[in-house]
């Protein structure tokens, strides 16, 4: 039975029901309303970002439930993103971080790592000044400052 | 309603109104009640160190709309006039010290807002209108003129002028709201050139047109750069922080130090380190980034690759490094094997064969570490007497060294002079 999703800007989703409850918060909401035509109201989530996250849970409709290993390993690794998911995290910053805040206010676990694990990966290994260009960050400290912050900080200093 | 009395600059009247006057092209009454609602606004802008050519404009759009009303102009402009004569009693009485309407640093009033609040104001003056206080017009036209000294002025109508005055410092306030807001903008816009912005609203203004970018950047709520910056390493997250000086505040505030600090058993914060990023960023020596264990060998004198020594990260190859305990040295290095990277200290002729002393010389390898390796026996050509020489392969030589000082950067900064850790 599909279910309609209804974006900020009014515009409605039809979606199966297996897709849908790829979010926790959807889910959820079926549970507690029961079944109905109603359109399920999404106030956070535009529809250029739904129709994104709409299609990560198509695609991985059929993913098995993760389960929550919590590793002794105090890091993650965030190399080992799926070829498909890599691909679909390829979009312009503002709608990453869009696609991030849908995926946590939808609670769909795997698509919120995902887009974690590639902002990381946009940091990981880079230099203050390419970090600050693939960001646009205005570099707001002199000269000195700089120097002196970088002398502290013997880790980030690239020697 | 009424803030803190603000003193008015003796020169800030008259460049007020000439500009107020310059601007002007009205008939003379409305042209005066204009430099009056100027001098109103005078103030503020005044406040922001700067004469503001807008002021008068938008006194005249605020007085315009009333002089379109109904009532004929010379009657609106009276009115208008009459505030601001009233608001000036209200002034002297506080010994020419200006009481600032709190709408004043109030911004959402809308233009039209204050306008409307202005034609009501004049509505509710034009009810109570006594013939006798059209003469006192008249003398505040003629004082208008001279415009030196707020006029003080003793009636007997004290009740009447304090409603009155009641009323249109209200409108008069919206007045000045509008300008402030119309100010605000254009020094939002002209914030960039201003260099020497010590307002703290106009370098708010000015700091969020800049940063628009770090302002998205930081629009992620706080748990998920928690999650983002559980993927990187210390010395990443680090690095990240020196972006600006939002990020940094915003980085060495986070949890994350916490974390790895508990992780590698560091002292908590103390006289000596303000914060948890402090601690870490202290102990950046001993600290592994990978296992986040601490390797503090108890005698001083450890060699140096008993510390955590810098390894190439092999992240696109950017050239980056990160620390790397031995645990996690050779681990790292079988898993992003290093061949490709280019050190002077490659010696070409792997075949060769090396002797032990050299060997540890060259590879900063102990006796013991070498005694493990592929090897063959010689007879000592010097001393005949001697036990046989042991030869090692360069190449096996190489290779271990590698995995064991945590690639070439690791061995080359094993040979630097040791320097024991800042933290012992």
């Amino acid at each position: 039975m599909p279910i309609t999703l209804l974006s900020l800007d009014d515009v409605q989703f039809k979606v199966d029901k297996e897709v849908a409850e790829r979010s926790i918060l959807i889910k959820n909401m079926i549970e507690d309303v029961g079944e109905s035509d109603a359109p399920i109201p999404l106030p956070n989530v535009s529809s250029s970002v739904l129709k994104k996250v709409i299609e990560y849970c198509e695609h991985h409709r059929n993913d098995p439930v993760q389960t929550q290993d919590e590793t002794d390993d105090p890091r993650k690794r965030s190399n080992d993103i799926e070829e498909w998911d890599m691909k679909f995290m390829m979009v312009d910053q503002e709608m990453l971080f869009e696609i991030i805040l849908a995926a946590n206010y939808l609670d769909i676990k795997p698509l919120l790592d995902v887009g974690c694990k590639t902002v990381a990966n946009i940091i990981k290994g880079k230099t203050p000044e390419e970090i600050r260009k693939v960001f646009n960050i205005v570099n707001d400290f002199t000269p000195e400052e700089e120097a002196q912050i970088k002398k502290e900080n013997e880790w980030a200093e690239d020697r | 309603m009424k803030q803190g009395p603000l003193l008015i600059p003796p020169c800030s009247q008259d460049t007020k109104l000439q500009s107020a006057t310059h601007n002007n092209n009205g008939p003379p009454t409305q042209r005066r009640a204009q430099n009056k609602s100027g001098r109103s606004a005078a103030p503020t802008s005044n406040k922001r160190g700067q004469a503001s050519p807008i002021a008068p404009l938008i006194s005249r759009e605020a007085t315009q709309p009333s002089t379109a009303l109904d009532v004929p102009a010379p009657l609106s402009s009276q009115r208008l006039g009459k505030a601001a004569k009233s608001r000036e009693t209200a002034n002297a009485a506080a010994g020419s010290k200006r009481p600032v309407s709190k709408a004043d640093m109030d911004d959402s009033t809308s233009s039209s807002n204050g306008i409307k609040k202005l034609k009501r104001g004049h509505g509710t003056t034009t009810v109570q209108k006594p013939a006798k206080q059209t003469a006192r017009d008249s003398e505040t036209r003629s004082k208008a003129k001279g415009q030196e000294t707020p006029v003080i002025d003793v009636d007997g109508v004290k009740s009447k002028s304090a409603i009155q005055r009641k009323k249109t410092s209200k409108t008069g306030g919206k007045d000045e709201g509008v300008e402030a807001q119309h100010d605000g903008e254009r020094q939002a816009k002209e914030g960039r050139q201003v260099a020497k912005a010590k307002r703290p609203k106009a370098k708010k203004a000015q700091a969020d047109d800049r940063d628009v970018p770090v302002d998205r950047l930081l629009n992620l709520p706080t748990e998920m750069w928690i999650e983002v910056f559980s993927y990187l390493y210390p010395s990443e997250l680090m690095r990240f922080g020196l972006c600006s000086k939002r990020i940094h505040a915003f980085v060495r505030e986070q949890p994350f130090w916490a974390k790895i600090s508990s992780a590698a058993g560091l002292p908590k914060p103390n006289k000596k380190f303000s914060s948890y990023y402090e601690v870490v960023r202290f102990h950046d020596e001993v600290v592994c980034e990978q296992c986040l264990g601490l390797s503090t060998p108890k005698h001083v004198a450890a060699a140096r690759s008993d510390h955590p020594l810098p390894v190439q990260l092999d992240w696109n190859k950017q050239g980056q490094k990160i620390h790397l305990c031995r645990q996690c040295r050779g681990p790292y290095l079988t898993e992003f094997p290093q061949y490709d990277i280019a050190d002077p200290n490659v010696i070409e002729e792997h075949e060769q064969t090396i002797g032990k002393t050299y060997a540890g010389k060259l590879y900063a390898l102990s006796d013991e570490q070498l005694v493990g390796l592929p090897h063959k026996y010689q007879r000592n050509p010097h001393h005949w007497r001697a036990p046989p020489m042991r030869l090692y392969t360069i190449k096996a030589v190489q290779d271990f060294a590698r995995l064991f000082h945590g690639g070439f950067m690791g061995l080359a900064e094993t040979k630097k002079p040791f320097k024991p850790p800042r933290c012992r």
